[in-house]
C-alpha cells in the first residue's frame, strides 16, 4: 500500500539527513577497518607447521644412525646433523620389537626367495624390483638383527578399497582445476579425510613375538629417509637360510587436512592385509593366497 | 513527489530477508559443522557467525515489537530510505554467505583452515555490518506520521 506524501520539502530534508548520517558513518567505519586491516596485517603470527613432539624414534638405538641421502627438509638454522657414527658396512636398524603395525601378512616365500641358498642381495632386489613395479618409487633399507632386513616403502594415499588414490604420494589435497560442483559442495560441507598406509617388508629368521609401540607417521618417515638404498655388500652375499618373510602394514587416517594421520588399529580398518597388498599393486591376490608352501 | 511506504511493512520486509538469510547460514554452519568441516573447532565457527547476524536481527526484532505497541499510529517512510536499507541488509547477508562459500576454495588453493578462513573477512563484514546497522537506524528516524 502506499500513501503520497504532499509536503516535498520535508522528504527532502528528511532525504538530505540520512546521507549525511549514512556519509559520515561510512567514512568513520572505513577509517577504522583500515586501522584493524594493519594490525591484523602486524600482529598474526607466521603460519607453522604442526611439530609432532613425538617423532623421536622409540628405539634408542636409532639414535646414531647414518643419514639416507634423500633426507630433505633440513632447515638451515637447524644445528647440523650427528656425524655418521655407523661404519661404512652397516646399516641402520630396524626397530625391534618392530612398531606395532595395523596388519601384519605372512608372504609366500616364493614370492620373495626361490630356496634357502640363494642370496640376501638377490631377494633383496626382487623386492624392490616389486616396490618400483607397483610404482612406489621410493623406499629404504634396515637391517633386523645381522640375518635379516627390512625393507620400507613410502607413505601412499589410499582409497577405501586399497588402491592408489591421487595424490600417491602427498598428504596434500588433490587439486581440480576444472570447477564440479558435486565436488565443491561436498567440499563446503564435509571435512577432507585421507586414509594413508606404509608397507614394511620383512625379511627375518625371527618371529614376531610382540610389538613395540604404535609408529606416528613422522616417525616412520624418518626411517624411510635413513635407511640404505641397499644392502651392504657383505650381507648381499650372505644366503638367505631360512627365513619368515613378513608384510606389516601400517593404515593411518586423518579426519581433516589439517590434522596428522593417525594409526588405525587392526580393528578399525575395513581392508585385509590382502587388499593393501594387492591394492598397492606388489603383488596380485593370487600370487599372495595361492602360492602357500605346502 | 516523494513515494512513502508504511513502516510496518518495511519493518516486516526487512525482517523477512534477515530471518531467511539468517537462516540459510545457520543452516549451512549446522551441516559443516555435522560433516566435520571445523574439526574440533566448532564453537569458534559458531562464534564467528552469531555476532555477524545477532545484533540486527535484534533491533528488527525489538522495533518490530515496539512499533507493534503503537499500532494504531499510521507511520511512513521514505522509498529512499526502505530501499537503502534493503540493499544493504541484501549486499551485507550476500557477503557473509559468500565468505562460508569461499572456504572451500581457499582450503584448496592456499591450504587455510577452514576457521582460520572466516576471520580473514572480519573487517569487510565489521564495516558492512556497522553500515547495515546505521542504515537500518536511520531508516527507523525516517519514519514520520502519516501527513
Amino acid at each position: 500500500m502506499l500513501t503520497v506524501t504532499a509536503n516535498r520539502s520535508t522528504s527532502e530534508r528528511y532525504r538530505a539527513r540520512l546521507a549525511c548520517v549514512v556519509g559520515l558513518l561510512t567514512l568513520a567505519m572505513l577509517c577504522g577497518c583500515g586501522a584493524k586491516m594493519e594490525e591484523t596485517t602486524t600482529s598474526t603470527p607466521p603460519v607453522e607447521m604442526p611439530m609432532d613432539t613425538s617423532m623421536m624414534l622409540p628405539d634408542t638405538s636409532m639414535a646414531d644412525t647414518t643419514m639416507h641421502d634423500g633426507h630433505t627438509g633440513s632447515d638451515p638454522e637447524d644445528p647440523p646433523p650427528p656425524p655418521m657414527s655407523a661404519p661404512p658396512d652397516e646399516i641402520t636398524q630396524f626397530p625391534w620389537p618392530p612398531p606395532e603395525p595395523t596388519l601384519r601378512y605372512s608372504i609366500p616365500r616364493q614370492l620373495i626367495a626361490r630356496d634357502s641358498t640363494e642370496s640376501s642381495g638377490r631377494v633383496v632386489d626382487r623386492i624392490t624390483t616389486a616396490l618400483n613395479r607397483a610404482g612406489i618409487d621410493m623406499w629404504s633399507i634396515h637391517a633386523i638383527g645381522s640375518k635379516g632386513f627390512a625393507v620400507i616403502g613410502r607413505m601412499e594415499h589410499i582409497k577405501d578399497n586399497g588402491t592408489p588414490d591421487d595424490p600417491r604420494f602427498s598428504l596434500g589435497a588433490q587439486r581440480n582445476r576444472k570447477f564440479d560442483l558435486g565436488a565443491y559442495l561436498k567440499a563446503l560441507i564435509f571435512a577432507t579425510p585421507g586414509r594413508y598406509r606404509v608397507i614394511v617388508i620383512a625379511i627375518t629368521p625371527e618371529v614376531i613375538r610382540q610389538y613395540g609401540k604404535s609408529p606416528t607417521a613422522a616417525q616412520l618417515e624418518t626411517l624411510l629417509h635413513e635407511g640404505a638404498s641397499d644392502l651392504p655388500d657383505p650381507m648381499r652375499g650372505h644366503a638367505i637360510g631360512r627365513i619368515r618373510p613378513e608384510a606389516l602394514i601400517y593404515e593411518f587416517h586423518r579426519r581433516d587436512a589439517h590434522s596428522e594421520p593417525v594409526l588405525v588399529n587392526s580393528n578399525r580398518t575395513t581392508l585385509s592385509a590382502v587388499d593393501h597388498l594387492a591394492g598397492a599393486g606388489i603383488w596380485s591376490k593370487d600370487q599372495l593366497v595361492g602360492e602357500r608352501n605346502p | 513527489m516523494e513515494k512513502t511506504y508504511p513502516l510496518q511493512m518495511c519493518q516486516w520486509r526487512l525482517a523477512v530477508i534477515w530471518l531467511l538469510g539468517s537462516c540459510v547460514l545457520f543452516i549451512l554452519m549446522a551441516f559443516q559443522v555435522a560433516g566435520g568441516k571445523y574439526g574440533n573447532e566448532d564453537q569458534k565457527a559458531w562464534g564467528w557467525l552469531l555476532p555477524q547476524v545477532l545484533p540486527i536481527l535484534s533491533m528488527i526484532g525489538g522495533a518490530i515489537v515496539y512499533q507493534m505497541n503503537r499500532s494504531d499510529e499510521n507511520i511512513v517512510v521514505t522509498s529512499f530510505a526502505y530501499r537503502a536499507t534493503w540493499v544493504v541488509s541484501l549486499i551485507y547477508l550476500l557477503l557473509v554467505l559468500t565468505t562460508v562459500a569461499l572456504v572451500p576454495i581457499a582450503e584448496q588453493e592456499q591450504g587455510i583452515k577452514p576457521i582460520d578462513f572466516l576471520p580473514k573477512m572480519g573487517p569487510v563484514l565489521t564495516g558492512l555490518s556497522a553500515i547495515a546497522s546505521s542504515i537500518l537506524a536511520a531508516f527507523f528516524v525516517s519514519s514520520k506520521p502519516k501527513a
